[in-house]
């Protein structure tokens, strides 16, 4: 066990090397620079000025070999276009991303496995061919389109809910202000990552219903309800638990349109215009603390697996 | 004093006054005629209370030598500028400057600055504080936008706490119009000694920043929201509103959706969004005019082409064959300007009337450009010693009206028989190849203006923002001469005879200028009569009506 948490330490850290390597040479091969330096005001001898006061005119390598230095001495720098820390714009705006990713997660999770066992138990019936509706509708529509359409209905048509932003400005924080705010955007979200989760579910109990030891169980006098939910779903959950691991990297890298249509103040709008504005430090900070997020879930859903099915073992 | 100025060195002017600087028409002013009068509700009496929500697309950065829209709305409610443009007409007027006058040589400007004002933290605001913004702003080390607006100003001298002088090394008539621009006075007291070299900005001052203005900063949630609150001791007494909440809304459709709900007071729609907008009854719609001007350039030092350009007939040759009257019904459904240079209509006391506007008429363009030496090659391109008038140009990307004006440009041209193949680049992208690498043929683009005649900047040989290296030595003495008057008939002569010249010269192809849409919530009072930019220079006189 503890040869094979070092080893997967160690590919943990090098891939982290290759990402960030990766991203900084992408970033920097995109055409034009950071927007800091390219207002109209600014002439061309003065955005090369301010350039090579960045170090901008640096070789690359000597350029990343500085950005890697800082960020082994715990300083990922100093934002380009807000003068801020990146460990402070991050650290403000991962919490209201994490709070949607986690509720869009778990009513995608939730939904979607129910959804998944019932249409693979009942089979070809009505419940069957919704949940594949919503599945389908969820698969193909433009997140933007969706969250836009549902502000039109909830936000602007019935009023029922606002139509942007974290809280009401201006008002005391409660709980059931952020709620309200919460519902739109995690529906969004939870409605796009539903689709994979509810067909792989069915997929996955489908194969497992007609396993042996199924028959056995009710064989043996098991309730039906102990069959599906104890001996079925268990054995169908590493297909699960998979897609959904695989499908939280593309939630925190995908919340960002969400985040766009909601005005949700989160780390996805930080990293679009931090794209747009070639605010190079930013950009690395949020690559890297993505990467460790997909690195840690993936490293958790490989131990998940010993807990689901004891006959995993690590080798 | 003296010693900033001579390390400024570099021919930049109006660099800084390219950017932002907008100015609006005041009522009568054709379209803008039939809309409100937020101060129409005379016999009211202002309400003190409430917050002003208003929508920005970024982040802001409170610090104002970096510019960008988002910043520099903030900025204009924490702080004072030593003048400001009027609402009325751009003409500058007082802001913390109370009156100002030039020595009989024009040379020296003294600026007599308002007694009593303070910051918000409470210390007294001096000429000090005046002296060491304008040098910070136009140091070489700082990553300032308004460096080339102080390059003219050799020298500042403190002569007492309420009197300040600049002297310039050769009379500069516009140096007051250019103050006016996004010149605000930060605290000394706060900032000096600090580095803002390398592009550094000063942290636990944009985390708390104080200046003179109406409001003073509240509340900084990045990626949500930027508060001011009322600042209770304004040398103008205390603005109606308890605060103005900049909030970030990055998507325009979400802005629109919110002005509709009332989360938003104000919004700025485009002319796709206006049905969206239609029956909207607690709005207001309202067009106001903008220093701005759209325009087919062209690059004067282009290795092949430019040879081309610099013959005048070929660019007038391009003005008739560009539909500019067919833009403006197109793409902005009517709501601009017809151009005959780049001051628009709505800068009302220096527009050229009587500056010649080219008609659209192909044949014309294509019987001048004959006259030119081109003939009709094989595919319908013209021909001039054996190379063809084909030529990439460039337009940035994402907006869609700049877009649409060049795909138009690109059909109009093809119709004369000129293949100018458009190119669209993201705008980093863009800016980089132009401004940076001056690598392009030509360009659809646009530029937003100072309020003020004295453009010698984009049009004198040399000019720091003219990219196109456009150079004419009857333009350049008229701009000196500009410079070097005061009297306003005399200067509105020159200036008058400076933009019938450019208009006929076609230095670049003038296509429009734009109007800008504001959606304003019909409880807003005081909201001034013009361009939203410069009604944030008014803020302090807004309030909301009960509902």
């Amino acid at each position: 066990m503890q040869r094979y948490l070092v080893s997967r330490a160690a590919q943990s850290l090098v891939l982290l090397v290759l990402v960030s390597m990766l991203t900084f040479a992408l970033i920097h091969a995109a055409p034009g620079g950071p927007g800091i330096l390219l207002a109209p005001e600014m002439s061309g001898e003065q955005i090369k000025e301010a350039a090579r006061a960045l170090g901008l005119d640096q070789p690359l390598g000597v350029q990343y070999g500085r950005w890697l230095g800082n960020v082994l001495r715990g300083r990922l720098g100093t934002s380009y276009g807000q003068g801020l820390p990146v460990t402070r714009l991050l650290a403000d705006r991962l919490p209201a991303t994490l709070e949607l990713v986690v509720t869009g997660l778990a009513l995608s999770v939730g939904i979607g496995v129910l959804l998944g066992v019932v249409s693979a138990l009942r089979r070809d019936s009505l419940v069957d061919h919704l949940s594949t509706g919503v599945a389908f509708f969820g698969m193909s529509v433009p997140v933007f389109w969706f969250g836009l359409m549902l502000i039109v209905l909830f936000a602007v048509h019935w009023r029922v809910l606002p139509s942007s932003g974290a809280y009401t400005l201006g008002a005391a924080p409660s709980p059931g202000d952020r709620l309200a705010h919460l519902v739109l955007p995690a529906a969004v979200l939870a409605t796009a990552n539903l689709a994979q989760i509810v067909r792989y579910t069915r997929s996955s109990m489908l194969e497992v219903l007609t396993a042996d030891f199924l028959r056995t169980a009710r064989a043996k006098g098991v309730a039906e309800r102990a069959v599906v939910y104890h001996h079925g779903l268990r054995n169908a959950l590493i297909p699960i638990v998979t897609v959904v691991a695989l499908s939280i990297p593309r939630l925190v890298g995908g919340v960002a349109i969400t985040e766009s249509v909601f005005a949700w103040p989160g780390m996805g709008q930080l990293a679009v215009d931090s794209a747009l504005q070639r605010d190079y430090p930013v950009i690395m900070g949020i690559t890297l603390m993505v990467s460790i997020v997909v690195v840690v879930t993936n490293f958790l859903t490989d131990l998940s697996y010993l807990v689901l099915d004891p006959r995993v073992t690590i080798s | 004093m003296a010693r900033r100025g001579h390390r400024v060195t570099r021919r930049r002017f109006l660099t800084g006054a390219s950017g932002l600087a907008v100015a609006g028409t005041t009522l009568g002013a054709g379209p803008a005629a039939r809309l409100i009068g937020p101060a129409g509700a005379a016999a009211e009496e202002p309400r003190r209370g409430g917050a002003f929500k208003i929508p920005v697309t970024a982040n802001v950065v409170p610090w104002p030598p970096i510019g960008l829209i988002q910043n520099l709305m903030v900025n204009k409610s924490l702080f004072n500028g030593l003048v400001r443009y009027s609402p009325v007409d751009w003409s500058p007027q007082p802001d913390l400057a109370e009156r100002w006058e030039t020595s009989k040589d024009g040379l020296t400007w003294t600026f007599h600055l308002k007694d009593g004002v303070r910051w918000h933290d409470g210390r007294p605001f001096t000429a000090d504080d005046v002296k060491w913004t304008l040098q910070m702003y136009a140091d070489p080390k700082v990553n300032s936008i308004l460096r080339g607006n102080l390059e003219p100003v050799t020298g500042i001298e403190v002569v007492n706490p309420t009197t300040i002088k600049l002297a310039t090394k050769q009379p500069y008539s516009s140096l007051v119009e250019l103050l006016c621009y996004l010149t605000f006075m930060l605290p000394r007291h706060l900032l000096a000694g600090q580095d803002f070299n390398r592009a550094k900005f000063p942290e636990a001052f944009i985390r708390n920043p104080v200046g003179t203005g109406p409001f003073k900063f509240g509340e900084h949630v990045t990626g949500d929201h930027f508060t001011v609150v009322a600042n209770d001791r304004y040398h103008e007494g205390r603005p109606y509103l308890d605060s103005v909440i900049f909030k970030i809304v990055r998507d325009l459709n979400s802005t629109i959706v919110q002005v509709k709900t009332g989360e938003l007071d104000v919004a700025f729609p485009t002319v796709a969004q206006l049905p969206a907008l239609a029956n909207a009854p607690n709005l207001y719609l309202i067009e106001r005019g903008l220093m701005d001007f759209r325009f087919f350039g062209y690059n004067y030092n282009d290795p092949r082409f430019g040879k081309w350009f610099h013959d005048r007939a070929v660019r007038q040759a391009f003005a008739h064959a560009i539909n500019s009257k067919g833009i403006i019904q197109q793409v902005t459904h009517g709501k601009a300007d017809r151009s005959n240079g780049p001051i628009p209509p709505a800068l009302k006391g220096w527009y050229p009337h009587g500056a010649p506007v080219f008609d659209y008429d192909p044949d014309r363009a294509r019987k001048m450009l004959g006259e030119a030496g081109f003939k009709a090659g094989p595919d319908g391109v013209l021909v001039k010693d054996g190379q063809r008038f084909a030529f990439p140009f460039f337009t940035d990307q994402g907006q869609p009206e700049r877009e649409q004006t060049a795909l138009i440009v690109q059909q109009n041209l093809r119709d004369v028989g000129v293949d100018a193949r458009l190119e669209t680049l993201e705008f980093n992208n863009y800016m980089t190849r132009e401004r940076v690498e001056h690598n392009f043929v030509a360009v659809a683009f646009y530029y937003v203006t100072p309020a003020t005649p004295d453009q010698h900047s984009y049009w004198q040989t040399g000019g720091s923002t003219n990219e196109w290296g456009y150079s004419n030595a009857d333009v350049d003495r008229l701009f000196q001469q500009g410079l070097s008057t005061f009297d306003a008939d005399k200067r509105r002569a020159i200036y008058d005879r400076l933009y019938k010249m450019i208009a006929e010269e076609q230095p670049v192809n003038f296509i429009y200028h734009p109007r800008e849409i504001q959606a304003l919530s019909k409880r807003v009072r005081g909201w001034a009569r013009t361009d939203y930019r410069d009604a944030l220079l008014y803020l302090n006189r807004v309030w909301i009506a009960p509902s």
